[in-house]
């Protein structure tokens, strides 16, 4: 059977990952491509999959920030997110969002990233929509 | 939208899918190291590149690569696109369609048919569409 590249690859997505997953992978082919940035985010915890359904966010999109809590899930702020038009998201918005340093604890950070990437993958693997628990990106603190 | 926008889009498009070659004269057989460079280094290069070397590796696939002969439209390729319409729009609107310009627009992919071919989930209805898909010159 002959396929195109982009034919197999979006099957090859669907069935290794799951079609939402296929589908928000092409979309996001059409976008600007931060796979770069999200492997130096992630660092030794990057897997190509990682793309498909976490959203790297420029640290430059991001205003006004103001602490507002340390938790034990870690210290969270308010920020402004000047999310620019996409296809991904639509027309270009400011949106109020909090932030999260992913809290590291007693862990190293690599252990750290790896608790928090796993935590992210299963949510998106087991739950489909990454909305379900409003998780936009990441972005690295230069 | 005009006759002939539609027309070129459809043709972009349509090199997403499976590919119905009529002829194989001028095909030429491609090495994965050549595909990489014809599919080039952007996110669905990337992903294209590393998913066949995973498959090739663990011999979970048996692929091979061809150039197709002539450019990407030529007449004897029956092209088939039945994915998501939703991406279908995101496309359009961004006229940009990854993997489809250029040298990348005339690679196959040739797998093996799947065990069970009436079963074959994506896309959905592929055979049921393929066989009742008209040959169409120009397409």
């Amino acid at each position: 059977m002959l396929q195109s590249p982009l034919g197999w690859l979006f099957r090859t997505v669907s069935a290794e990952l799951n079609k939402d997953a296929g589908c928000q992978f092409l979309v996001r082919c059409a976008g600007e491509d931060y796979g770069p940035n999200l492997q130096d985010a992630l660092g030794d915890e990057y897997r190509l999959e990682h793309e498909a359904f976490l959203n790297f966010i420029p640290h430059d999109q991001l205003s006004s920030p103001k602490f507002l809590d340390n938790g034990g899930n870690g210290d969270v702020w308010s920020a402004l997110w000047n999310r620019p038009e996409s296809l991904e998201w639509g027309p270009a918005k400011i949106l109020p969002v909090a932030l999260k340093k992913i809290p590291q604890g007693d862990l190293s950070r690599q252990m750290a990233l790896k608790k928090f990437v796993h935590e992210v993958h299963y949510g998106h693997t087991c739950l489909t929509l990454l909305d379900a628990i409003g998780l936009f990106g990441i972005e690295r603190h230069p | 939208m005009s006759d002939k926008s539609k027309h070129e889009f459809l043709c972009q498009a349509l090199t997403f899918g499976h590919l119905k070659v009529v002829s194989m004269v001028g095909t030429q057989p491609l090495s994965l190291e050549e595909l990489e460079l014809a599919v080039g280094d952007q996110q669905a290069g990337r992903w294209l590149c590393q998913l066949l070397r995973a498959r090739i590796e663990t011999h979970s696939e048996r692929l091979s690569f061809l150039r197709l002969a002539g450019n990407s439209y030529d007449h004897r390729l029956h092209r088939l696109f039945f994915s998501e319409e939703k991406l279908f729009q995101y496309y359009w609107d961004a006229q940009n369609f990854p993997l489809s310009q250029g040298n990348a627009a005339r690679i196959a992919i040739v797998t093996a048919l799947p065990d069970r071919l009436l079963e074959l989930a994506e896309p959905p209805r592929f055979w049921d569409k393929l066989a009742i898909t008209p040959f169409v010159e120009g397409f």
